[in-house]
């Protein structure tokens, strides 16, 4: 047994994240001609928002035209690397990738962030069986793949992000039975005049159209069951509940940036509720520390438009350029991004109020109930709550329940837990990889 | 995307060429890929290599069927309830 060979290759810039935000970013880099790699994990660049495959693009906003465009003009440059994990920073401007089960060490002078986001979750009894799937991979499944995952759905949660899967799920032959929004009515319409100045309120109209007459407010999911081929989904509001049946139940309730690599290249955090949870911080040229720079989600929940052009204002800043207009509308955009997630948030008492036999970490099959024990005995760090409960300690690394064991210690009178400590590798990497075996 | 054939817990399925495995099962079937530490039925849960729920052996090494590309000659293992 051996250390495996890891080949070493040096460029200007690496950029870690093909989404929307790292295109724009490597679109400029390329033509003031400057030498970098840009890594993604999927087998193709463009992130979620381009991720439907040339067939399917249902609604082209300008800022998705240009998307695909980047997609489109830069999925065939050799320097972009899919299939890709970035497993670490190792300081020194070297980090460890994997692309397809190869090591490789880049060093790069400068680093750009734009690894995005992930979806969050308000959880509830049941939404660990298998007919329960985010609202994203709803999207994606549809989108990227062309496959409609059940012929009905309720689709719930919080955001609109769950009209534009809705519309999508309708527009390819399924059939909505309804999109439940946690947040009651009164608390969304003070937003909805604000929604008309902006790309994504506009577009957010037409999906209202489409899905008029099917859209509940104000509703939480209590919990779902198995019942037969269906599920039996319970929904409650001011105490009064009703059952529907589905095949299919799609959850979402916003967005958490991916600040893992940011974590590990010792960039800022900050915990900022209005725009996701915890951030990397950025000056208004994005960047976050010396030769690092953020752009997209991971800077704050926004969409793809703040992303554009935050993966803009990195570019200019890394070849020594600045445009004041962009940073302008960059601003307009985390505005309206904060006003858009503190409408859409879930009120503290509902984290607090999660049942006891709800399972929080899916990876290790980690109960409220057991977290909430852990925490009035006092393990109310994040280091405490892992070595109670193993929350956190699975194959997603806490990625989907660490944000729900934030929130619910936040819903305690001052408990101000930290970020979760990241080691490398930042995901899991096959032990394979680095040692030769032969 | 051209059509080709993989084995699936010994079966033959057939499955377009670069779609992802994920996607491949389901069209097939395949509903549940794992068992969770409690023995629970797990499904796709994120669909974007986040969760780790669509874990499923693929020559002998585990991985995210989600973002994972149907390939000729893969052989895709995973508990069946």
């Amino acid at each position: 047994m051996k250390r495996a060979d890891v080949e070493r290759i040096e460029t200007e810039i690496f950029i870690a994240g093909g989404g929307i935000a790292g295109l724009a970013a490597a679109e400029i880099l390329l033509e003031a001609g400057k030498d970098f790699i840009l890594v993604d994990e999927y087998p193709y660049i463009g992130g979620q928002y381009l991720r439907d495959n040339p067939d399917y693009r249902p609604l082209d906003t300008p800022t998705r035209k240009y998307g695909f465009h980047l997609r489109d003009h830069l999925s065939k440059a050799d320097n972009i690397w899919t299939e890709t994990l970035v497993a670490g920073y190792y300081g020194n401007g070297e980090i460890a990738v994997v692309k397809k089960e190869k090591p490789y060490i880049i060093k790069a002078d400068k680093i750009l962030i734009a690894t995005g986001a992930r979806e969050k979750f308000l959880p509830f009894p049941g939404w660990t069986l298998p007919g329960v799937i985010s609202a994203g991979a709803v999207q994606a499944l549809v989108k990227t793949s062309g496959y409609l995952p059940a012929r009905d759905a309720i689709i719930a949660g919080t955001g609109p992000f769950l009209l534009a899967v809705a519309y999508e799920f309708e527009k390819a032959g399924g059939k909505v039975i309804e999109v439940a929004e946690l947040n009651p009515i009164k608390k969304l319409m003070g937003f909805t005049t604000a929604l008309l100045d902006f790309e994504k309120g506009r577009e957010g109209i037409k999906y209202l159209v489409k899905l008029f007459g099917k859209l509940s407010y104000g509703w939480k999911i209590v919990e779902a069951k198995q019942n037969g081929e269906k599920l039996r989904v319970t929904l409650e509001k001011n105490g009064k509940k009703r059952e529907l049946e589905t095949e299919l139940l799609a959850i979402g309730h916003g967005f958490v940036p991916n600040i893992e690599f940011a974590q590990l290249c010792g960039c800022p955090v900050s915990y900022k509720p209005e725009l996701g949870g915890w951030i990397i911080e950025v000056d208004e040229n994005m960047s976050c520390g010396k030769d690092m720079y953020a752009a997209g989600e991971v800077t704050g929940i926004g969409g793809a438009r703040k992303a554009l052009i935050e993966g803009q204002l990195a570019a200019l800043s890394i070849t020594g350029k600045e445009d004041k207009k962009l940073k302008k509308k960059r601003a307009h955009e985390v505005k309206f991004a904060a006003k858009l997630n503190t409408v859409y948030s879930v009120s503290p008492h509902l984290w607090k109020s999660i049942p006891d036999n709800t399972i929080i970490c899916r990876c290790e099959d980690v109960t409220m109930g057991e977290i909430r024990k852990a925490v009035e005995e006092g393990f109310v760090s994040t280091r405490g709550i892992k070595g109670a409960t193993r929350v956190g300690m699975g194959n997603c690394q806490g990625r989907t329940c660490f944000p729900i064991v934030m929130e619910f210690l936040r819903s305690y009178k001052g408990v101000k837990p930290e970020a979760v400590s990241i080691r490398p590798p930042i995901k899991p990497v096959d032990l394979g990889v680095f040692v030769d075996l032969e | 995307m051209s059509t080709i054939s993989i084995k699936v817990n010994g079966k033959r399925i057939e499955a377009k060429e670069g779609e992802m495995l994920a996607v491949a099962l389901f069209r097939a079937g395949y509903k549940k890929f794992r068992k969770s530490v409690n023995g629970e039925d797990r499904s796709l849960f994120c669909g974007m290599g986040v969760c780790f729920e669509c874990l499923v052996n693929v020559n002998g090494k585990t991985v995210r069927s989600c973002i994972t590309p149907v390939k000729e000659g893969m052989e895709v293992e995973f508990e069946e309830s």
